[in-house]
């Protein structure tokens, strides 16, 4: 399986996985972070502080959460000099405790450090006065090792039972930033602190510059993702009515789909509050088990259900969503699915190390891009886990799925469509994650870079492999984050994370080496396992001598006649075909041209081919008539096909003398009438029903038979439906429409020049693809320096 | 690719509509056959193909209907086709088949032309 399409991303990912575990723990920005403490050393930290006001907390449950505070963190780097802004926590960690028997419960801010950043005790809990509850020391605790240049700001005034109390920084004055702010409860509880918090003011001035670095993001960012859901959601609207919305979604996609939607509506009822302070440790745990659930897997499941229908169904580009769809089907272990996963995996630590590199070759201390939601949760593994799924993997699957195969169907240049795929790429993730703050060229130059990376494996592997590519590399960041901080619990966390990334990778390897090749099954026409190598090739073989015998029964090479070229060729999809041309020499001296094509395809279609060949040559031998000859092949087929076979033919009847041609349909797609000297170009229709099909009445009554008189430069273009339905890697046919304009290019040229100029017009069209389908093509050309004089057709 | 085909079976008075979903292929058609010698088998005869959700047909789909004309008409019914797509319609006209069987925009013009003599194969 290592063909020379991995070598490039596995060389990148090696020297990308090297580099980060040598510099990941100084030049990460998660590094800044600092958590000193696990999640239950914060919970530790948060009981101790609750039982020093005199809160019974010791056996409280809880938990923990650290959140980024994306705008201190803007502040203290604009800021750089100014002491008070420095005290701005980058990062707080926030502590729900619930005390046995207790329906409510403590909370309490810390820094990354440990240091109380405020807390909130509900006026429920009992609280007892205690020496060390005092409002001083209160903002001494909170202050720190500063709280000497703090003064009392506002004394406070009695509102109802508590009393609200300020202090600010000595130097600062009134526009003091960071504030102590403490409110005691002044009568039941006699002087208790049960609110403190640590207030921090940013500035007008300064506040007004941080609004304005997000103003691209807050006007674009949700035009642009409005685009993008509705990029989903319009293909599938657009069919109309819940019935083709279900016909169109394969059963795997559908069943997601459901699954998905019935979980959004119980998820919605459920949703993950950081207000929450108020609940039981169980339903709390519920929550975070759900709100992790729900609000990321399950929304993402839901779209990835409608994105992967709109892609497989609109067949917009199937090739490259074949993995993506087969993750809903019991295909889900085949090497089809492992092969893109491990793609993506490869290709992680690549992403993961592009932004760090770009933010130390611009030198960009303001670079910030991981995820904290899995830092202090009950299950980190999990987390990051299903952090993969949320609404940023919708935006990428609608990307890849949707907008860069329509980008690609409706952009015909190469190299322009592939400029505007990334460019939709690279504004999809600066909308997702701008990680460089307000250093806005370096964020377009990561975006552009991670959008081409991504592009090119969607290109190499499929959009699978770029999907999971992005999840892959959320899920390493992750583990980088949690490895990098001092706390031990979490550094252990992280290295779990890692061990279950290596042996994600290691599966998807092991499945796509070893695993069932379920496409095959899937996707194999004839469903037909060969499983046995030796009887494969034998078979293999034996198709091939039957398909020089089928080859063989068709005419070697075109008759020649005076005034006139000739020129056929077929091409069966399979080894063998049902598609025939032929050239009859008839008794009346003129020469039949005819082109079938019999239902279905391989070996069936192949027998019938035969047969139909022998009863049209029977025919001809008796008349040039082309009812005669078409009622006698309709007779025979129906009587031997028993309704289960038919064939459809275009018959001409050519007469080199008067220079006319006897046309019958039975069937058959309209022949081609290039009349070059008039500049026309006809679709001939008529009458007339498939061979086998009808009885000799009906059939003969309506099939028709028009006379045509060509006049010099004319051709006449047989073909089989294999050519008009050949459809391109976009699901697109050729058309009746690319044929007509095909042929309209060929004036001039003799009949093998004219089938080439088509042919190659198909193959264009196809772009390398193969048809499906049979490919047959027959053509006559009255030469443009014709004389109507007795021909002699000769081989 | 895998392709995906059904069949919803109605009725409408004494006629049975059998609404066509999808892709009717060589690895669908079965499908179909199955379903008509379902209803054949039940003395089911006045039988209306809706088409209006066929994406798709191929020759072996177009064989289906051919290949039960005939026991359906000598059992005194006939199998009607309505509603079919621009591009599948012009596969059965191509193929002739408008000669053989009443094909109508709707379902209720199908039901109308069971009143019409029956058709020759």
């Amino acid at each position: 399986m290592f063909r020379s399409r991995w070598t490039l991303p596995c060389v990148l990912a090696l020297i990308s996985a090297l580099w980060l575990a040598s510099v990941a723990s100084r030049v990460h920005p998660a590094a800044r972070l600092n958590l000193k403490y696990d999640r239950a050393g914060y919970l530790a930290l948060g009981r101790q502080l609750s039982i020093n006001h005199g809160v019974a907390a010791g056996d409280a449950s809880g938990y923990a959460r650290v959140e980024t505070l994306a705008k201190n963190q803007d502040l203290r780097f604009m800021m750089p000099a100014n002491k008070t802004v420095q005290m701005f926590p980058e990062a707080q960690v926030t502590v729900n405790l619930l005390p046995a028997g207790k329906s409510t419960g403590p909370r309490i801010t810390f820094g990354t450090d440990g240091h109380p950043l405020g807390w909130k005790f509900p006026e429920s809990l009992s609280i007892k006065p205690a020496p060390s509850n005092s409002p001083e020391n209160a903002m001494r605790e909170l202050a720190g090792d500063d709280s000497n240049t703090f003064e009392m700001a506002n004394p406070g005034s009695v509102a109802g039972a508590t009393r609200d109390m300020q202090w600010q920084h000595a130097d600062e004055g009134k526009n003091s930033t960071a504030s102590p702010h403490v409110s005691i409860d002044e009568s039941e509880k006699k002087g208790a602190v049960f609110q403190a918090d640590t207030v921090f003011t940013i500035p007008d001035a300064i506040g007004k510059k941080l609004d304005s670095f997000n103003l691209v993001r807050t006007i674009v960012g949700p035009i642009w993702f409005i685009l993008l859901f509705a990029a989903v959601a319009i293909p599938v609207l657009r069919e109309g009515s819940g019935r083709t919305a279900r016909a169109m979604m394969d059963s795997s996609a559908r069943w997601i789909g459901i699954a998905a939607a019935l979980a959004v509506a119980v998820g919605s009822m459920l949703e993950w509050d950081d207000e929450v302070s108020g609940v039981s440790a169980a339903s709390g745990l519920l929550i975070e088990v759900l709100g992790v659930l729900v609000g990321g897997l399950i929304v993402g499941l839901l779209l990835y259900a409608m994105a992967a229908g709109t892609v497989l169904n609109a067949s917009l580009h199937p090739a490259r969503a074949r993995g993506f769809r087969l993750l809903g089907s019991k295909a889900v272990l085949s090497r089809t699915v492992a092969h893109e996963l491990l793609a993506g995996w490869v290709i992680a630590p690549v992403l993961v190390a592009l932004p760090l590199a770009l933010s130390l070759i611009l030198r960009s201390p303001a670079f910030r891009g991981y995820d904290d939601t899995m830092l202090l949760s009950r299950f980190p593994v999990l987390m990051s886990l299903v952090s993969t799924a949320d609404q940023s993997a919708i935006a990428v699957v609608a990307l890849f799925g949707v907008l860069i195969p329509l980008a690609r169907r409706f952009v015909k240049r190469a190299w322009l469509s592939g400029a505007l795929a990334i460019a939709m790429a690279a504004l999809t993730l600066i909308m997702l994650s701008a990680p460089f703050r307000e250093a806005q060229i370096a964020n377009v130059t990561w975006a552009v870079l991670q959008g081409c990376l991504l592009f090119w494996i969607y290109s190499r592997f499929g959009m699978l492999a770029a999907v999971a590519g992005y999840g892959w590399a959320k899920i390493l960041n992750s583990a980088i984050v949690l490895v990098i901080q001092p706390a031990a619990g979490l550094h252990g966390s992280g290295q779990g994370i890692l061990l279950t990334f290596a042996a994600l990778g290691f599966g998807a390897l092991l499945v796509s080496l070893k695993g069932p090749d379920a496409v095959a099954e899937l996707y194999g026409e004839s469903g037909v396992r060969l499983q046995a190598r030796s009887r494969r090739e034998e078979l293999l073989a034996e198709f091939n001598v039957a398909r020089s015998a089928q080859q063989q029964m068709l005419p070697a090479r075109a008759p020649s006649l005076e005034g006139y070229s000739l020129a056929a060729s077929c091409d069966p999809a399979r080894e063998v075909g049902g598609d025939l041309y032929d050239f009859l020499r008839l008794k009346d001296g003129r020469l039949g041209i005819g082109v079938a094509d019999v239902s279905g395809k391989g070996v069936p279609a192949a027998l019938y081919m035969g047969l139909t060949k022998g009863l049209l040559s029977a025919a001809a031998q008796d008349s040039g008539d082309p009812h005669y000859i078409l009622g006698v092949v309709n007779k025979h087929l129906r009587e031997v096909a028993k309704k289960k076979v038919f064939v459809t033919m275009a018959l001409g009847v050519l007469d080199p003398a008067e220079r006319t041609l006897e046309y019958a349909r039975a069937g058959h797609n309209p022949v081609v009438w290039r009349r070059a000297s008039a500049r026309q170009t006809h679709l001939l229709g008529g009458g007339g029903i498939g061979l086998g099909i009808a009885g000799p009445v009906l059939f003969a009554r309506t099939l028709k038979v028009e006379t045509l008189v060509l006049a010099p430069g004319d051709a006449l273009i047989f073909y089989s439906d294999g050519l008009t339905e050949a459809m391109d890697e976009l699901q697109e046919q050729f058309g009746e429409e690319r044929l007509i304009a095909a042929a309209e290019k060929t004036d001039g040229l003799d009949a093998g020049a004219t089938r080439d100029s088509i042919l190659r017009e198909v193959k264009h069209f196809l772009k390398g693809g193969n048809s499906q389908d049979d490919l047959t093509i027959a053509v006559l050309r009255v030469n443009e320096a014709s004389r109507q004089s007795s021909s002699a057709i000769s081989n | 690719m895998a392709t995906s085909f059904s069949v919803e079976r109605g009725t409408s008075g004494e006629f049975i509509i059998l609404g066509l979903n999808g892709f009717l292929d060589a690895h669908t058609a079965p499908q179909f056959e199955k379903a008509i010698q379902q209803e054949l088998e039940a003395g089911n005869v006045r039988l209306i193909a809706d088409c209006g959700q066929l994406t798709y047909i191929s020759s072996a789909g177009l064989g289906v209907f051919m290949s039960f004309i005939e026991d359906i008409r000598a059992a005194g019914g006939d199998l009607k086709i309505c509603n079919l797509t621009p591009k599948v319609a012009q596969v059965f006209e191509i193929l002739g088949f408008d000669s053989i069987f009443d094909m109508t925009p709707t379902v209720a013009d199908a039901e109308r032309s069971f009143a019409n003599p029956v058709r020759e194969v």
